[in-house]
């Protein structure tokens, strides 16, 4: 079996690459926590190509206004059909952002309306258990951004399995850190990450 | 009053309460049998010969409840009965009643005390309890069957009833009705917003028309007792002259509307088309771009815009977005319209004056044409073109990020086109130059091709590199792949002084570079660096408790092509012995088909139509078959010896 490769998803407009630390982050928890055999490395892969339907989950991010290609637009139907996991986090922890209404606008344009995702989803226990749905991240308890507490996650299901995941409480910036910074912290923050990619890999 | 006349009283109201409960029973019983078939009917379809007897089966029933009813109280008529009725329902008169009415017996002047006797009796009240008891249990039956009857409301089950019956009866058992579906036509009128013309379908195995025509049904004879199906409505056929006709709107969704005439019935599928959003094409500016500095002037953005029935209006729409880290800001303007009047292809223009938008470095700023169709049926359609992201570089960035390197396309396409250009010249000047001058230069020529093949290569390595030790072919690469083994070709032809050969290679190679110059439009404002996590230091030193729970493979995807194939594999069967059932069949198939193989439903409508006129189908669903299969294989280059791949 091949090894698992975290992808962070381009795309044409935007900032998709605004969490550069993340990836490192993310593989470092898969294998502290897990045997999945991951690559030591992340790559990053464009939306528009057919490269992005060799990776099984694949990380989307930034602050700026998401305006997709038609290439883009077809892939990620296709992508997701397919039975591929793309997680979309705003960076901007701001639901009245841009990125958060281009990206609603872009998603809504390519699957309709997405699904509230329950709290008490496999996703919240497929690996670690976090009972009350997704965590909440600093910026969410600080105040920052929209100055919510999204209790919720919004998905696109397809025959009932998550095939793209929205998030807008802002991991991106809550989890790109080093990883060697969780030596000095007491709680991971990043475990719910590595629920993420277990759900994507086994669902 | 003698006790004769209020048994004569009596009598008449025990008469009026017996008639007024045979009517009531009556009603409520053809109401029963109404209720009882509209029930029925809810649930499965009811044959002609059933519809015919309902409604004589309520008469026959309402009089039989009323025969009933009046038999029973038959005993009203006679004074005597009446009398002893009374009797048995006042014990304590002791025959005091009956022999009382008879004069010849018992005369009031000789019978003083039974005349009191019987004068002291409350008959009124007697026969009051009498006929309220009996008309209290038919009024509630009555009441119960009506109010049922009145929520099933069958009203469309009555109508067809009525006119099933009034045809049988006048046609009669000797002179059979014709089927009245056997001619067919459909008259579609599109939405009035597409101003289009109506058009008449003869004979349609389908309709194909957009959403919210009205298509009209029409069809010889008269029109009682047609009716057409759509889903659980039902629509009874109206007089058109000497016609009959009916009519539906275009649903959503394909869907199969059912025509009936007594026991015939007709098939059509209705195949919705949709209005397609406006089509938009940015032709300026031409690519993303990256101003290295402030940029000034003008920026002119131009747009071309097509609909399938006509435009409305269009528009720019800009987002200019600032900021850097946590913080970005993002405002919205657009253009003034740009109004078409139901044109179907219109030019979207619009300059932006770029000194007055306090421009800054880090800023982004998108730029897309909208256009809007005048569909007021499902939409106004809405077309968008491609987003233009037009970035001012910031003179620093992350340090997590690296700038991202130039891209080598642009300077291959400059090379290429320079190598053509001299090689043109070449051919013209041969004629007047020395032989080995000509060779020599062709020589030179074919060295600058194979280095322009050989930094190709490097970047196809570039970009099927992975970065963990694998590669892909990707759409860019594969189109280098095909230039560099055309690169090659030219490059043997120059090297043998015949560029004139070389020359198309060299043509082609160009249009190739351009084709993926202007396609790739990723600006990347940095790049990246994948840092390697020490797995090996790491793996599995986390010490959070985690509760991984057993795996399930996951189901495959359903193959939606071949569950249409097996259904058709099934009806191809039931075509050879029953033709008309196995058309009725494809066209709920073709309706399963229409949105996700429109390929094998146009070879369905064939073999339908085939069907219908007592042809064979086997070609028609041949070809539904083979349009169901995957599509074959093609291999995009050539290998290295030209030849197939293995």
């Amino acid at each position: 079996m091949s090894e698992f490769v975290f992808a962070t998803l381009e795309y044409a407009s935007g900032d998709w690459e605004s969490a550069p630390a993340l990836p490192e982050n993310l593989i470092d928890t898969v294998a502290k926590h897990t045997s999945i055999d991951i690559a030591p490395v992340g790559v990053n892969v464009k939306l528009g190509f057919p490269e992005v339907f060799n990776y099984p989950f694949v990380w989307m991010t930034g602050h700026l206004p998401v305006r997709f290609t038609d290439a883009e637009r077809r892939n990620l139907k296709r992508y997701v059909e397919r039975g591929g996991f793309i997680m979309i986090d705003d960076h901007n922890h701001d639901i009245t952002g841009e990125f958060h209404k281009t990206a609603h606008e872009e998603i809504e344009r390519t699957f309709g309306r997405m699904t509230r995702l329950k709290n008490d989803h496999e996703l919240y226990s497929c690996f670690f258990v976090f009972e009350n749905g997704p965590p909440n991240t600093n910026h969410e308890l600080n105040g920052w951004g929209d100055n919510l507490l999204h209790r919720y996650l919004d998905a696109v299901l397809v025959n009932g399995r998550i095939g793209l995941l929205y998030s807008s409480k802002d991991y991106s910036s809550e989890w790109n850190f080093h990883a060697e910074t969780k030596r000095t912290m007491q709680d991971d923050p990043t475990k719910f990450g590595v629920n993420l990619i277990v759900y994507a890999l086994t669902r | 009053m003698t006790a004769l006349e209020r048994v004569r009283r009596a009598r008449w109201q025990l008469l009026a309460a017996v008639i007024l409960t045979a009517l009531l029973w009556a009603a409520t019983l053809a109401m029963g049998i109404i209720l009882l078939a509209a029930t029925v009917g809810a649930i499965v379809w009811l044959p002609l010969a059933v519809r015919v007897v309902i409604l004589p089966l309520a008469a026959l029933a309402a009089l039989t409840a009323a025969a009933v009813v009046l038999w029973r109280g038959r005993a009203a008529r006679s004074v005597q009965r009446v009398a002893l009725w009374i009797e048995e329902r006042e014990p304590s008169l002791k025959f005091a009643f009956v022999t009382a009415i008879d004069n010849r017996i018992a005369p009031e002047e000789q019978h003083r005390d039974l005349h009191a006797h019987a004068a002291a009796a409350d008959v009124e009240g007697i026969v009051r309890r009498g006929w309220l008891r009996a008309l209290a249990r038919a009024v509630i039956s009555f009441a119960l069957v009506g109010a049922a009857l009145a929520i099933v409301a069958p009203r469309e089950l009555l109508r067809a009833a009525g006119s099933d019956l009034r045809r049988s009866v006048r046609a009669g058992p000797a002179a059979p009705m014709a089927n009245r579906l056997a001619t067919l036509s459909a008259r579609v009128v599109p939405p009035a917003y597409t101003r289009m013309s109506a058009q008449t379908v003869d004979e349609p195995a389908g309709v194909a028309a957009l959403i919210g025509s009205r298509i009209t049904f029409s069809g010889k004879g008269a029109a009682d007792g047609v009716r057409q199906l759509l889903g659980n409505d039902t629509v009874e056929a109206r007089r058109d002259g000497g016609e009959w006709s009916t009519g539906v709107t275009m649903p959503a969704i394909p869907d199969v509307i059912t025509l009936l005439d007594r026991d015939f019935r007709r098939l059509v599928v209705l195949e919705p088309l949709t209005d397609s959003a406006p089509s938009l094409r940015l032709t300026l500016p031409e690519r993303d771009t990256t101003y290295q500095t402030v940029p000034r002037g003008r920026l002119v953005i131009e747009s071309s815009a097509t609909d399938d029935i006509g435009l409305a209006y269009g528009l720019v729409e800009y987002m200019l977005s600032s900021g850097s880290g946590e913080s970005f800001d993002t405002k919205r303007t657009n253009s003034r319209r740009f109004a078409y009047g139901n044109r179907r292809a219109g030019t979207i223009r619009d300059i932006i004056l770029l000194d007055t938008m306090q421009l800054a470095p880090g800023m982004v700023l998108h730029v897309r044409a909208v256009a809007f169709d005048f569909n007021d049926v499902t939409g106004p359609g809405k077309g968008v073109s491609e987003t233009r992201t037009l970035r001012i570089a910031e003179p620093i960035d992350s340090t997590s990020i690296n700038p991202a390197p130039p891209v080598p396309i642009d300077s291959m396409w400059v090379s290429q086109r320079l190598l053509n250009m001299r090689t043109d010249t070449l051919i013209r000047t041969q004629r007047r130059m020395e032989r080995a001058t000509f060779v020599g230069k062709s020589s030179v020529y074919s060295n600058d091709q194979e280095a322009i093949r050989q930094r190709v290569l490097a970047v196809i390595a570039l970009l099927e590199d992975t970065g963990v030790g694998d590669t892909f072919e990707t759409e860019t690469s594969a189109k280098l792949r095909v230039a560099a083994d055309l690169m090659r070709t030219a490059r043997m032809h120059l090297g043998v002084a015949e560029p004139d050969t070389a020359m198309p290679y060299m043509k082609r190679i160009l249009a190739i570079l351009d084709e993926i110059r202007l396609a790739n439009r990723y600006y990347l404002r940095g790049l990246m660096t994948p840092v390697a996590v020490n797995i090996e230091r790491v793996r599995l030193t986390g010490t959070d408790s985690a509760s991984a729970d057993a795996r399930s493979a996951r189901e495959a995807l359903a193959n939606a092509n071949a569950a249409l194939a097996r259904r058709i594999d099934a009806v191809a069967a039931l075509a050879r012995t029953s033709p008309a059932a196995a058309a009725d069949s494809l066209a709920y198939i073709r309706v399963a088909a229409l949105s996700t193989a429109p390929a094998a439903a146009a070879a369905l409508a064939d073999a339908i139509v085939t069907l219908r006129r007592g042809g064979s189908a086997e070609r028609a669903l041949a070809r539904t078959r083979r349009a169901l299969e995957p599509p074959p294989r093609t291999i995009s280059s050539p290998t290295e010896w030209g030849g197939i791949a293995q």
